[in-house]
């Protein structure tokens, strides 16, 4: 059953997901059909789902929901911004009884009611407002007349559907007459509480479709015998009425063919069209027939550790496939390099989820958010289908989060101040997302006030993070910013300004082996761009051989490869002419402190950092080699200049370099690796 | 007499230079032969650096060299003690490269004696007690403490002192 709940947990989660995407696209186009039927259905899977797994606050609260929606939809009436608004707020407390289902919890009972209250209102006052019209419209519509017959089954109860509400929701369609059938009652003794005896008889004037009518049904599909058959288009007679009348004070069912005959005998001219459907699954199926089935993320991890290890075992086999050197094994063996790629890249994809699946948190963030400053923002994403690594999307929600709140509270003016300063009310927040090489860019801008440099330079002088006397560049200026305990809010307010913040945003970022960068123009906006790893736990890599050991770079960060006699390179680093461009080139030997007998020649691998590129001397080259990374583990914590270690071929391991950070240590922190001044000199031209 | 039944536990015995030390076997997960050990450039000296266990990379403790005991080459004997620790509320598998292994004994709980008095405060961590063994004294380690101290000089220190008396 735990495991049923969790299932049900998950599945509520993305349904409300849904509901506040659809919500808040209604709330831009509040005649969008679209919209109201998909709002309409996450709250009835909603309703119907939480009833069968017994949660009751939250199935009557979103059968209430429902009825609302059914209105609209059905055109009985229109949707009003207030009625938005309740319905967010009412999104937010089922958000609430996710966690606290029963209620426990006072403030959410005491909000239920409320929330309760306001629905119950508004429906009463649609109901009022539009009576009038009501009537006029249903002189117009086309309607039926439906005889649905409706015997629930034994397990329907103990499955959580009641089925009062599905009458209720049948009665919501249009005119009806229910009539009920006890006599399946049983004696006291014989009761059982949750078995159904009664079946009922229900006889709806309706303007709906016999579709929306089976719709009702949804749930009890299976559960019970459902039979709907449309007996007429016209209205029905008074004797007809009459005839139902009596039944329903009898407690007497009237059956299909007494419907029937007298809806023949006194309607002589009319002309039944009768369209008969069992409420079969067939039809239901259909709509809900997705392509898509849902996997837990632990089988997700163990099928890319099985992948991981068959990339080595193929490594392995590959290599001593070479030395055995025979045809037959080779076109196998190559063979099977391919299907493995292949497979490697198909699992890979599958871990992966467009950015678009953060963009709905963030739409309602600013619209929340901008409501109570009072300021008119709009977020426009482009780029969002971009995809990233599902454990990145998750740790990179906060974030965002964060930025994107600053540049609410922070960023885009006031309203009047925008107007004074002739920009257009409608503030705009942009999220942007594109692939670039190796990397992901996410990049947050607002056309807003910008950062004001001077205000920031003063408050980390008050804060003691800076001296009045230290020299700052721009960025360097901005990296302030990310420093713990600065906020430049002149007032803590709900949104942001606690000064925690822009710390931790820096610390998430990089603890997912991503940088931030700020860029401002005062007056126009800011803008911070994010940069992420592809986080590929599998790449293609280079293999070098430095003395005695191996190492990896990253395929796709290598430009070119050079050999050249070792007398040129007698430094540390130094500037050697690559095709006629000066690049600073590494001696991997002398950063890692190997003194004996260098081969005469040595490589030199071209790789892109930055905007430039560097060299790294080694002494030679092995070659291309699929690399399962592996973590080195806590015990190499300060080694980041290491992405991880791999397995190669013969069994040995072999470390694979995060080129990127390499050299940043190298340039920055060059006291790690010895310090020396002409490495200052030739780094400055960087 | 069903509560020292209990309480005895078996402890994996290993010889480093001339001591031999005693582990908990709940630490220990395997012992290996010392494959090739790929060194990781810029590391710490006590960090030998990182081997292949069937396909995950397990960093390689040199125990002596945490130990504050002279380097040696790895003879035939050394071998690779696969142990799980804790390190910061954190479970981590590592290796820790010692001279020998021995055997495994049973040792009850009140037979083990309490540290001697006079070491230093990371001994004390380190060292969990002693048991006497024929006429050699095992010394029981806190396997935990084992990353979590920086160096053991002391430790060596204190050993001098338990077999002058």
């Amino acid at each position: 059953m735990d495991q049923l709940q969790e299932i049900f947990f998950q599945e509520a989660r993305e349904l409300l997901a849904e509901l506040e995407q659809s919500l808040l696209d209604f709330e831009q186009d509040l005649g969008n059909k679209n919209s109201i039927e998909t709002i309409f259905r996450s709250l009835h899977t909603l309703k119907g789902s939480s009833g069968m797994f017994g949660f009751h606050a939250m199935n009557e609260f979103t059968h209430e929901l429902e009825n609302i929606f059914e209105e609209i939809r059905s055109g009985k009436s229109q949707a009003s911004p207030k009625l938005l608004e309740i319905c967010l707020v009412s999104l937010d407390h089922l958000k609430a009884l996710l966690e606290d289902h029963e209620l426990k919890d006072e403030s959410n009972a005491a909000r239920q009611l409320h929330l309760l209250k306001q629905i119950e209102e508004l429906h009463g006052s649609k109901e009022q407002a539009s009576s009038s019209i009501h009537i006029v419209e249903e002189k117009n519509d086309l309607k039926s007349l439906f005889y649905i017959q409706f015997k629930p089954g034994n397990d329907l109860i103990s499955n959580g559907t009641n089925p009062l509400y599905l009458i209720d929701d049948l009665c919501q369609l249009g005119k009806s007459w229910v009539i009920t059938d006890c006599s399946r009652l049983p004696e006291l003794k014989d009761f059982v509480a949750d078995q159904s005896y009664l079946s009922f008889e229900i006889v709806l004037w309706t303007s709906s479709s016999i579709a929306e009518v089976n719709d009702v049904f949804l749930f009890a599909e299976g559960l019970a015998t459902i039979t709907i058959e449309k007996v007429a288009e016209d209205q029905p007679n008074e004797s007809f009425i009459f005839l139902i009348n009596e039944a329903i004070k009898n407690e007497k069912s009237i059956g299909i063919e007494a419907v029937h005959k007298a809806l023949l005998k006194d309607e002589k001219s009319s002309q039944p069209d009768t369209l008969k459907t069992q409420s079969s699954s067939t039809q239901i199926k259909e709509r809900s027939s997705g392509s898509s089935i849902r996997v837990s993320s632990e089988k997700l991890d163990e099928l890319m550790n099985l992948v991981s290890e068959l990339v080595t075992s193929q490594a392995q086999l590959s290599m001593h496939a070479e030395t055995i050197a025979q045809a037959q094994l080779s076109g196998i063996v190559e063979n099977m390099e391919k299907i493995t790629r292949r497979l490697r890249d198909n699992a890979f994809s599958i871990c992966l989820l467009p950015i678009d699946t953060l963009t709905i948190r963030f739409q309602r963030l600013v619209r929340d958010a901008s409501k109570e400053l009072g300021k008119e923002i709009q977020l426009l994403t482009e780029g969002t289908d971009t995809e990233l690594d599902k454990s990145v999307i998750e740790n990179l929600s906060d974030p965002i989060l964060h930025l994107i709140r600053n540049c609410v509270d922070h960023g885009i003016e006031s309203l009047e101040k925008r107007q004074t300063n002739g920009k257009p009310r409608l503030g705009t927040i942009m999220l942007k997302s594109w692939y670039s090489g190796t990397k992901v860019f996410i990049e947050i801008s607002d056309d807003g006030a910008g950062i004001n440099k001077q205000k920031v330079r003063q408050k980390a002088i008050e804060n003691g993070l800076i001296t009045e006397d230290t020299v700052l560049n721009e960025q360097q200026l901005y990296d302030v910013l990310f420093m713990p305990g600065f906020s430049t809010a002149a007032s803590i307010s709900e949104l942001s300004g606690r000064g925690v913040g822009m710390d931790v945003v820096k610390r998430k970022i990089q603890e997912l082996k991503g940088s931030i960068e700020i860029s401002s123009i005062e007056g126009q906006g800011s803008r911070f761009t994010i940069g992420l790893p592809l986080t590929l736990s599998i790449i293609d890599g280079l293999l070098v051989q430095v003395d005695q050991a191996t190492y990896v770079i990253p395929m796709n960060l290598v430009d070119k490869c050079y050999e050249k006699p070792a007398a040129l390179l007698q430094n540390r680093v130094q500037f050697i002419t690559l095709d006629g461009e000066r690049t600073p080139v590494y001696s991997l030997r002398d950063v890692f402190g190997i003194s004996n007998q260098a081969p005469e020649i040595l490589q030199i691998i071209k790789v892109f950092y930055d905007q430039t590129s560097v060299g790294l001397a080694v002494d030679h080259i092995i070659g291309e080699h699929q690399v399962v990374l592996k973590p080195l583990g806590s015990l190499y914590h300060g080694h980041n200049e290491y992405s991880g270690a791999t397995i190669l071929g013969d069994g040995t391991v072999a470390l694979v370099f995060d080129t990127n950070t390499l050299f940043n240590k190298l340039i920055e922190n060059s006291n790690i690796y010895g310090n020396k001044r002409s490495e200052q000199s030739v780094l400055s031209h960087l | 007499m069903e509560t020292s039944v209990l309480s005895s536990q078996s402890y994996l015995t290993f010889k480093l230079d001339q001591e031999i030390f005693g582990s908990s076997v709940t630490h220990v997960l395997e012992i290996l032969e010392v494959p090739k050990i790929t060194k990781v450039p810029r590391s710490p000296d006590y960090l030998r650096g990182v081997i292949n266990l069937r396909g995950s990379v397990l960093p390689v403790i040199d125990t002596r060299i945490k130990f504050g005991l002279p380097p040696i080459e790895d003879t035939v004997n050394t071998c690779i003690v696969v142990l799980n620790l804790k390190m910061d509320g954190q479970e981590i598998t590592v290796g820790a490269l010692v001279d020998a292994i021995q055997e495994v004994i049973e040792i009850e709980e009140n037979q083990i004696m309490p540290p001697p008095s006079i070491g230093t405060s990371y001994a004390d961590e380190l060292l969990r007690g002693m048991f006497k063994l024929n006429d050699e004294f095992i010394l029981i380690l806190n396997m935990d403490q084992l990353l979590s101290i920086s160096e053991i000089h002391q430790l060596k220190d204190s050993q001098n002192l338990i077999n002058s008396n």
